[in-house]
């Protein structure tokens, strides 16, 4: 029998198991094992010095009283749900990181497929550089220009059928100092 | 076997409305429990708190006890993961649970016995020594090793019962008690020199 065989045989042996006879034999000729033995003994008798407590007065009487109660067990508190192994120190940050992946994919996932989530495609094209640009031109230098065509455009969605090669000067919708005019102008292009 | 039995026959009173049989089971074990509850937690208050809401469990959760089951590693389960709830919510408020803990220390009451005048100052001294020392040397044992050896030391339970309790094998159980000890020999090994002769330094 090896040392190292022994020394769990010993250990059982002191919590109740007997000792088998080869054991013994070992004991008898190896010097180490048995000091061994005795210092395991010692840690073990040691471990008596260990007093426990006596329960209080009345222990009975308040079980009673808490089990008669409606309100006997009370609810776990949500804290205690993150008392989980998930949350342990060893496994926190592994933890975080697994939930930050989460919530970004599913965000982008919802940005991707929810209707609700979906950007309008005319504020989009309105977002690009090329068309603020072009909407400021015909807001700016080419507002007359802009303001001819339109006029001409609109005079003839409200007099004739086919486009008029240039406005109607004597039209009261074209005079200078018409208000529908004046407000025409002054609302902003609509490019859709 | 005749102790299950016993146990046995306690439960299935208390399944059809005997009260008294939940006296007797607390007769039996709220002192172990107790015990058991105070070397995890090292506060009486708290160990009776945690005893009281294992047996109340217990009778609330009378009608799914099975008789082929025993009664002991039961309670001892619901014990153990009551107490390690406790420590893990005193781990995340340690400055609160070191106010309470000094203020328990800073409590003189009433001494519990009077002390044999036979022995001498120095020896209870040495005695209290000895119990710090030992104390330290557990509460340092990795947690599966210091249930193990909670149970099999201080709880008497067979192997067998501390395997239920554990949720793990047998041969399991020994390794875990045997790895206990070795820890607790490598730490308590400057005190076991000539430990009979030897004066523990106060």
């Amino acid at each position: 029998m090896k040392c190292k065989d022994l020394e769990l045989l010993l250990s059982e042996a002191q919590s109740g198991d007997t000792l088998p006879r080869e054991a013994h034999a070992h004991l008898s000729s190896c010097r180490a094992c048995r000091q061994f033995q005795e210092e395991m003994d010692k840690v073990w008798v040691w471990m008596d010095a260990w007093k426990g407590i006596e329960p209080s007065a009345g222990f009975q009487d308040r079980f009673w009283a808490k089990a008669r109660s409606p309100k006997s067990l009370p609810v776990r508190p949500l804290r205690d749900w993150f008392h989980l192994e998930l949350f342990f120190p060893l496994w926190r940050p592994v933890s975080v990181g697994v939930i930050a992946l989460a919530l970004l994919v599913g965000g982008s996932l919802l940005l991707r497929f929810h209707p609700s989530w979906q950007p309008d495609i005319s504020t989009l094209s309105l977002q690009k550089d090329e068309d603020n640009l072009l909407l400021q031109n015909l807001r700016e230098s080419d507002a007359v220009e802009a303001t001819e065509e339109l006029e001409a455009f609109d005079a003839w969605i409200l007099v004739n059928d086919e486009i008029p090669s240039a406005a109607p000067v004597d039209e009261p919708y074209n005079s200078p100092d018409s208000p529908e005019r004046r407000t025409w102008i002054m609302e902003p292009i609509d490019l859709a | 076997m005749e102790q299950w039995g016993e146990e046995t026959e306690w439960m299935q009173k208390l399944q059809g409305g005997d009260d008294a049989a939940m006296q007797k089971i607390m007769g039996k074990y709220q002192q172990p429990i107790l015990n058991y509850a105070y070397r995890w937690l090292h506060n009486a208050g708290e160990a009776e708190e945690i005893t009281q809401e294992v047996f109340l469990r217990v009778y609330k959760a009378k009608d799914t006890f099975q008789p082929s089951a025993r009664l002991s590693p039961w309670l001892y389960t619901i014990a153990t993961n009551l107490c390690l709830i406790e420590l893990r919510r005193r781990k995340r408020r340690p400055w609160f649970w070191s106010k309470v803990g000094k203020q328990e220390e800073d409590f003189s009451g009433p001494p519990d016995e009077i002390p044999d005048p036979r022995t001498s100052v120095l020896d209870r001294l040495q005695v209290e020594e000895k119990e710090r020392t030992l104390i330290s040397a557990i509460e340092g044992l990795p947690k599966k090793e210091k249930t193990a050896l909670l149970l099999r030391k201080y709880q008497e339970l067979s192997y067998r019962e501390i395997a239920e309790v554990m949720g793990c094998g047998e041969g399991a159980v020994k390794t875990l008690i045997h790895r206990g000890k070795l820890r607790l020999r490598e730490r308590l090994q400057p005190f076991l020199q000539n430990s009979e002769s030897r004066t523990f330094s106060l």
